[in-house]
């Protein structure tokens, strides 16, 4: 019998060069070095049951990330946890770990993302406030973003091109993000949903509040704050008979 | 303005090819507060390579675990990487601190292959560190290698402050002690002799300090040595094993436990650079390579551990370490590198977990005659019972590997490699489960003479005579079932023309980096036309350096490296060679007499 776990993490600073692929090798080394056996895959190649809710680009910083696996015996909470936040590459920290008796893996049932991020504007724009040094360059940006969120909240649709080796594809990103907030250090804040059709990208929201700004606005940090997930129907319905996957709940 | 060049360095890595290779950070990586010396460790290619090497990761170990000096890392960056640095004003930098990697006090390369050499100019270069040990000030590090390369120090002499000729193990401690007694740090003064300062000073100038590690036993100092004797470690010792080692965030060429089981070979084949410089044979004790296994696949994850020597079969408790690591860990697979042609051997697969299609066998001349020649003691029956054993236990592809441009090697050698796999499909198609799914892959390279070998007097062939060898094979080797693959002559040429350079070598090497060469065993961006250049810089060609014989009675650019083998027995092993004579191995046979065991430096074999 598998027990199923859900482990929280951050990874910021330099870890955010790591790759999803990377990523996922090193949570189940790191999981490895515990001590306690991760459960594997049937098949004629076992894997190690092991997912993230959803990847995170090269870049991008993650501060409260989602990863599922599943351990061949109920391991201590807090032995877990602190044997487990030793051995995580600089950067990338344990929240929180725990069981789930969720029947679905997180990663099936995404519902929406949270995104801050930091821009920078072109030079001209940073050059003419940089004598001040009253405000830094990014709070200078602010009359320039405030316009440019109002356009971007107020339009009923924005179409961008999706470059893709396939063929480029028309996207309608205010379906994902439907409006975007400004914060007081000169950051943006929004929310992204998820859907089964797709979702947007962070640098496409950019984009698009680079065409209302009338200048061209760079991504300086991105950073997902969460992963919203939909709480399963199943896990709350009533049961008859068995168990939730995953065994017994604690007392 | 530690923090500039940090935001300097992240704003790169926004924008190159897996900026992960750049970031450190990585599990098992050292970061010290306080310590006597800060050194960088160097492998002179990219992160994933460099980050699998074994001396790296020995040497890192050693000097954090067992001193007080701190050892980071640097390795080549990729050419986007470099271009970028350099348009940026970032100079190299080491991945614990990305503190520059100019500012250490020892920086320290491992010299694996020739290829490797125009990295180690790109990455002096990127560091803003003069390229020649000459032009080098009180400010800069000590710039070192070591490696095998190193036995022949001269073509890359240039270029290092000092070289250490030998294992590492038993003279970095040294270097350290003498370079610690040489500085003094900003509040530990346990030295009168000079100023405390911020950061450390030399008290003694960097001659002197040159001076002093030259009298160092396997520290060859360019400018000042006469005569240097390889360091030998004379017993593999447990603690220097890298149980805690650096486990790489991102994929690495290997992601597995290397666990060194032996080191030297007694198989004494006269074309090989490691079984006659790593001599004696040292064994590890069995007890140890189990223990160490399962502490290091504890320590680092890996689900795959590798027992490795330059003959992994002929280390005497090979059955006896298998069985246990089979018990006492199921669920690893443990690879067998570098397997000799016998069938006994290949049972010993049976014994470890690993399911594997293919398997690895090197008869490396297609004759009797040229395989006694090469001292490379494989019958031809051998081999075909090593690859009935491995179709046998399941391989559907067997891959063979020869070498082309072998002193005295005739046509009849070279017809001898399409007899011989020609006889392995036919073996294979007898013992396979599916006959029809046999494949026997040939794989050619082409032989390149080494220093401190039996054939260090031969000059390769010319390229018209391997071209010629290998059109051959291409015309004459069957196709069915049989794939064929030649390795590139432009590669060999070069590392042939570098291998038995003198120090005029270093002005060919340096100009071929300056004419665009770099990353030289990527076959991708492998440029012969900037190697020409090179070597026609020192009014050479390629081919003249690579084809050069020396008489035997001429003195040889590294005769002042003494590998403790007598140059006499290898001139024995010359004429034996030109004879088709065969040396017994040492091991079960009488001793050849190569002079390399003296004192505590002998054979060591755990199961006698």
């Amino acid at each position: 019998m598998n027990f199923n776990y859900q482990l929280r993490f951050s990874k910021t600073g330099r870890a955010r060069f790591i790759s999803h692929l990377d990523t996922l090798s090193c949570l189940v080394r790191a999981l490895r070095r515990t001590g306690f056996e991760l459960a594997f895959s049937q098949g004629m190649r076992p894997k190690p049951i092991l997912s993230l809710a959803m990847p995170l680009g090269v870049g991008v910083e993650g501060e409260d990330e989602i990863c599922d696996f599943s351990l061949q015996q109920r391991a201590p909470l807090q032995e877990l946890a602190k044997r487990l936040s030793r051995e995580l590459p600089q950067g990338m920290e344990l929240k929180s770990v725990g069981p789930t008796f969720d029947r679905s893996k997180s990663a099936a049932r995404v519902e929406s993302c949270g995104y801050r991020i930091h821009l920078a504007g072109p030079l001209e724009v940073e050059s003419e406030i940089g004598a001040e040094r009253e405000s830094t360059p990014e709070e200078s940006l602010i009359p320039t973003l405030e316009d440019a969120i109002d356009g971007y909240n107020q339009a009923a649709e924005i179409v961008i091109l999706r470059k893709r080796p396939k063929g480029d594809k028309e996207v309608d990103i205010k379906r994902y993000v439907d409006s975007v907030r400004l914060l007081e250090d000169g950051g943006i804040t929004f929310d992204m949903e998820v859907t089964a059709e797709g979702t947007a990208r962070p640098e496409e929201i950019v984009m698009a509040l680079s065409q209302f700004a009338g200048v061209q606005l760079t991504p300086v940090r991105i950073v997902r704050t969460g992963i919203k997930i939909k709480e399963e129907e199943q896990a709350r319905a009533p049961r008859y008979g068995g168990r939730p996957r995953g065994g017994r709940r604690p007392r | 303005m530690t923090e500039t060049l940090e935001k300097s360095i992240e704003s790169l890595l926004e924008r190159v090819e897996k900026p992960a290779r750049y970031i450190g950070g990585e599990v098992g990586s050292v970061v010290k507060r306080e310590f006597s010396l800060r050194v960088v460790l160097s492998y002179p290619d990219v992160y994933e390579i460099g980050t699998a090497n074994q001396a790296v990761q020995i040497i890192y170990s050693l000097i954090n675990h067992h001193s007080d000096a701190w050892a980071e890392r640097a390795y080549c960056p990729w050419p986007d990487m470099s271009a970028a640095m350099r348009e940026a004003g970032v100079p190299l930098f080491a991945l614990e601190s990305w503190e520059p990697v100019a500012r250490a006090d020892l920086w320290g390369f491992t010299l694996q292959h020739e290829l490797t050499y125009t990295n180690i100019l790109e990455m002096l270069d990127l560091a803003g560190v003069p390229l020649h040990a000459d032009e080098r000030g009180e400010g800069d590090p000590l710039v070192f290698a070591g490696g095998p390369s190193a036995s022949n120090p001269h073509p890359v002499a240039r270029f290092f402050d000092f070289l250490i000729i030998g294992d590492g193990e038993v003279t970095v401690p040294e270097v350290l002690k003498v370079c610690e007694e040489a500085r003094i740090t900003g509040d530990d003064s346990n030295d009168d002799g000079g100023e405390a300062g911020a950061g450390t000073k030399l008290t003694i100038s960097r001659r002197e300090l040159l001076e002093r590690l030259s009298r160092l036993e396997g520290i060859y100092v360019p400018a000042l040595s006469k005569q240097v004797r390889r360091a030998v470690m004379p017993e593999l010792d447990y603690d220097l094993i890298p149980v805690r080692q650096v486990i790489p965030s991102m994929a690495a060429v290997h992601d597995r436990a290397t666990v060194e089981i032996m080191r030297g070979c007694t198989r004494g084949c006269r074309f090989c650079m490691a079984g006659n410089w790593y001599r004696p044979v040292r064994e590890r004790p069995v007890e140890d390579v189990c223990r160490a296994v399962a502490e290091m696949v504890e320590a680092t994850g890996y689900e795959e551990a590798s027992l490795s020597s330059l003959s992994t079969t002929d280390y005497s408790g090979i059955k006896e370490a298998l069985t246990s690591l089979a018990q006492s860990q199921p669920r690893l697979t443990v690879s067998l590198p570098s397997l000799r042609v016998d069938p006994e051997a290949i049972r010993l697969l049976g014994l470890t977990s690993q399911r594997r299609g293919s398997l690895t066998l090197a008869p490396e001349a297609g004759s009797q005659r040229l395989r006694d020649a090469i001292n490379k003691q494989v019958t031809r029956d051998e081999i075909e019972d090593a690859v009935a054993e491995a179709f046998g236990c399941g391989c559907t592809t067997v891959k063979l590997y020869f070498m082309i441009g072998l002193p005295t090697e005739t046509e009849d050698d070279i017809k001898g490699i399409i007899e011989i796999a020609t006889a392995a499909r036919r073996v294979g198609r007898q013992f396979a489960a599916s006959p029809g799914r046999v494949q026997i892959n040939v794989s050619i390279s082409s032989f390149v003479p080494k220093a401190h070998t039996p054939f260090q007097w031969d000059g390769m062939n010319t390229r018209e005579e391997l071209a010629a060898k290998q059109s051959y094979l291409r015309r004459e080797m069957p196709r069915k079932q049989i794939k064929l693959s030649l390795h590139d002559l432009d590669p060999s040429l070069v590392e042939g023309a570098i291998a038995r350079g003198g120090d005029g070598t270093a002005a060919a090497i340096e100009a071929a980096w300056r004419a665009g060469a770099g990353f030289d065993a990527w076959s991708e961006r492998f440029v012969y036309s900037a190697w020409e250049q090179g070597f026609a810089a020192i009014g050479s060609t390629i081919e003249a350096e690579a084809t050069r014989s020396f008489a035997v009675d001429a003195e040889l650019p590294w005769d002042d490296i003494d590998s403790r083998v007598d140059k006499d027995f290898l001139l024995d092993e010359k004429e034996k060679a030109e004879r088709g004579e065969a040396t017994p191995d040492c091991r079960w046979g009488e001793c050849a007499d190569c002079g390399v065991c003296e004192g505590a430096i002998e054979m060591r074999i755990v199961n006698e």
